[in-house]
């Protein structure tokens, strides 16, 4: 569309319009996240000037005081951390076989349970707590990494089949016979052939899987406890009845923001890479 | 080279769903021979190179290759190849590593496959793409890396359901390993 319209008159108006929009959305997006960097920065007696003050000392004293001492949050940062990766890394390992299987193979029920993987999805989080809660409480998984994180693997699950069945339905069966023909045998196709097709997606997935858990709280907060305790939940440390700290919950917020922001930038280059390899022209027919 | 098989095919029926495609499907083809299918869109001509390349499952009838029954034989175990109607080169390898899949597969050592993968591509001249991607090719090219990776481990068959059968034939035959079976639309043929 931008080939053609690009000549018409009208179109640096649209152009300007689309530049607006976009400046827009990005300044919604950033604004709290602007915000709140600055009051990490900042003082408390800063933060609650009024009106706000645009020009102030920095310091990093909010940040020294939520890594360090007995307030700090880097043992739920290893929480966060612990419970995320394993979740993500068992997710990936069942999703992709269990999606090429429901995008290949024939088989009996799958659209019976290609409708459950997506039913699960439809429940309100909230329905399953006491359930959950049960559950882990009757096999002792209360508050123990292993409990949490089967609990996130009930719905990171089911999101990242459903997602990887669309990209391996993109790759045409012609592709898979050819490989079949050259003797490669279903797995070595799969290794060989097929996932390589699929590594954009793979690393889509995995991002969103990734940030689901990250920043899960609502689990959390009900099944975990002093042993699983995720960044999500401690920065809750620093709003009490009689105040809240906004400088050092900024900081903790920062902090727990950052392994996202740099794995986001770090796997920009192949899901760009994923999109852009594509298939053949022509080879999408089916 | 003597590496070209004989195709039999007696009675081959198949079924999708309830539509029968193939009704009872008789044909001899000798070593050597070049064969291609004439017919107008949905006659089989596709589906019977299917069955021979282990592709689709036979609902009746037999397919012998060499004399040897192949009816239930897995596609990889029938030492067919095929050019496919859309080609289905691995767009993430480059055309070097394409041609050169199928000897990779059966563990050929690394100097055997170099020397082979430059021999197919020089043969159907495309020696000078071999570090291209298949999306950076034009149509005819795409064509010609698909027929070098079907020509490479010289199949005793090689089998085409691409549109132009003429050039693939140019490439095939000369100097010649295999029997081909090839469907054709009329419409690309040029007259014969």
């Amino acid at each position: 569309m931008s080939q053609t319209s690009a000549h018409k008159p009208g179109a640096v108006a649209r152009r300007l319009l689309m530049l607006i929009a976009a400046a827009c959305l990005v300044v919604i997006w950033a604004f709290p996240v602007v915000w709140g960097f600055l009051t990490s920065l900042k003082t408390e007696r800063d933060v609650l000037a009024w009106p706000p003050v645009l020009f102030f000392t920095p310091t990093l004293d909010n940040y020294r005081a939520v890594l360090e001492g007995n307030r700090s949050i880097l043992p739920n940062l290893w929480s966060s951390l612990v419970v995320t990766t394993s979740a993500t890394v068992i997710t990936m390992l069942f999703a992709v076989p269990a999606a090429y299987a429901m995008a290949r193979l024939k088989m009996r029920f799958k659209r019976t349970t290609g409708f459950y993987v997506l039913a699960t999805q439809m429940l309100p989080p909230v329905g399953l707590i006491i359930p959950y809660y049960i559950v882990l409480q009757k096999i002792g998984g209360l508050d123990s990494y292993a409990g949490i994180t089967a609990i996130y693997l009930t719905f990171s699950l089911p999101f990242a089949i459903w997602l990887m069945i669309t990209y391996f339905e993109d790759i045409p069966f012609e592709m898979e016979e050819a490989a079949l023909l050259d003797r490669a045998g279903r797995l070595r196709t799969l290794w060989y052939v097929i996932l390589p097709q699929v590594r954009g997606g793979m690393a889509v997935t995995t991002i969103f899987v990734f940030l689901n858990a990250w920043n899960e709280f609502l689990f959390a907060v009900v099944l975990g406890g002093n042993t699983v305790r995720p960044v999500t939940v401690a920065m809750y440390n620093f709003i009490s009845v009689e105040q809240t700290q906004w400088a050092l919950l900024s900081a903790a917020a920062m902090l727990a923001m950052a392994p996202v922001i740099l794995i986001g930038l770090a796997a920009q280059r192949h899901i760009v890479k994923g999109l852009t390899v594509g298939a053949v022209k022509g080879g999408g027919r089916r | 080279m003597s590496r070209s098989a004989s195709v039999r095919i007696e009675g081959a029926v198949k079924r999708h769903g309830k539509t029968t495609v193939l009704h009872g499907i008789d044909l001899e083809v000798k070593p050597g021979e070049f064969f291609a299918f004439l017919g107008p869109s949905g006659s089989g001509k596709t589906t019977t190179l299917r069955l021979l390349a282990g592709l689709e499952t036979l609902d009746g009838g037999r397919v012998f290759l060499d004399d040897v029954d192949v009816s239930h034989a897995e596609p990889g175990e029938r030492d067919v190849a095929m050019v496919f109607q859309s080609y289905a080169l691995y767009p993430h390898m480059t055309v070097r590593e394409n041609i050169a899949f199928p000897l990779r597969m059966i563990r050929e050592p690394a100097s055997a496959i170099e020397r082979a993968v430059s021999e197919a591509a020089t043969r159907v001249g495309i020696e000078h793409l071999l570090d291209r991607r298949p999306g950076q090719l034009s149509g005819g090219q795409q064509q010609r890396c698909a027929l070098a990776r079907a020509i490479v481990r010289k199949p005793r068959l090689s089998c085409s359901t691409n549109h132009s059968p003429i050039s693939t034939r140019n490439y095939v035959l000369k100097p010649g390993p295999s029997c081909a079976g090839f469907s054709a639309r009329s419409r690309s043929l040029p007259s014969m």
